[in-house]
C-alpha cells in the first residue's frame, strides 16, 4: 500500500509553523490556504468556497515523535 | 477500514488517519496520529476554539518523553472514524510542536482494534463491540 506523501507540504518553508487547509487528504494535495492561525486559515478557505477543508498544523521543524503522554 | 501511512519526510512515516471532529453546529476534518502510548486523545486548542467547544475549567497536566509539561482542558466532541460516530472526551492543548492531533487509549483504542503494518504502510482499524 502506498503511503500518503506530504513531504512537499512539510518541507515547504511557506507552511512551516502554520496551519494549512487542504482540498483532500491525499498525496501532494492542493493547498487552499495557510496562515498562522486556524481561524485565519479557515476564513480564507471559506472565501475560496471550501467551508470544510482538511486542516493540518505544520511544525516549524519536523522532529521524530517518541510517544506522548 | 484500511488507511495508508503518512510520509512526512524521506525518513519519517507515521500511522495517521483523517477523522471528523464534530459538535452540534460544526465539524472539522482533522488528520490525527494513532499513538498507542498515549493515554488520551489530544487535539489542538485552536481546533476547540474554532469549533466552539466548551472546555473544562480543570486543567490537566501531561507530558511526553521530555521533561516539559503541557496543560490541557477536557472537551466533549463526537468523533467520526471509519463511518462510526461516537462521543468522546478529548484533551485540548497547545500541541503545535507535535504537528498532529493524537488518538490514544481512551476515546480511540477503547473503540477500535488496530493493526499497523509499517512494512506495508497499512493501517487497519476495526470497530469493537461497543458499536454493536
Amino acid at each position: 500500500m502506498k503511503a500518503i506523501n506530504m513531504t512537499m507540504i512539510y518541507s515547504n518553508k511557506n507552511y512551516k509553523g502554520k496551519w494549512v487547509a487542504l482540498e483532500k487528504y491525499e498525496s501532494n494535495p492542493r493547498v487552499i490556504s495557510y496562515a498562522k492561525t486556524l481561524e485565519e486559515t479557515l476564513r480564507e478557505a471559506g472565501q475560496k468556497g471550501f467551508k470544510h477543508p482538511v486542516i493540518m498544523q505544520i511544525p516549524k521543524k519536523v522532529l521524530p515523535i517518541v510517544g506522548v503522554v | 477500514m484500511v488507511y495508508s501511512y503518512l510520509t512526512v519526510t524521506s525518513t519519517i512515516r507515521r500511522p495517521t488517519i483523517e477523522i471528523i471532529v464534530k459538535t452540534n453546529k460544526n465539524f472539522a476534518i482533522y488528520p490525527v496520529l494513532i499513538d498507542s502510548g498515549a493515554d488520551y486523545c489530544i487535539f489542538s486548542l485552536e481546533l476547540a476554539k474554532s469549533l466552539g467547544i466548551r472546555l473544562s475549567k480543570t486543567v490537566i497536566k501531561f507530558h511526553g518523553i521530555g521533561k516539559d509539561q503541557i496543560k490541557g482542558r477536557w472537551g466533549e466532541v463526537d468523533l467520526k472514524i471509519a463511518n462510526y460516530t461516537y462521543g468522546a472526551r478529548v484533551l485540548f492543548a497547545d500541541i503545535s510542536q507535535f504537528d498532529h492531533g493524537i488518538l490514544g487509549q481512551q476515546g480511540f483504542f477503547d473503540h477500535f482494534d488496530v493493526r499497523l503494518s509499517h512494512q506495508k504502510q497499512r493501517i487497519e482499524i476495526e470497530p469493537i463491540k461497543v458499536f454493536n
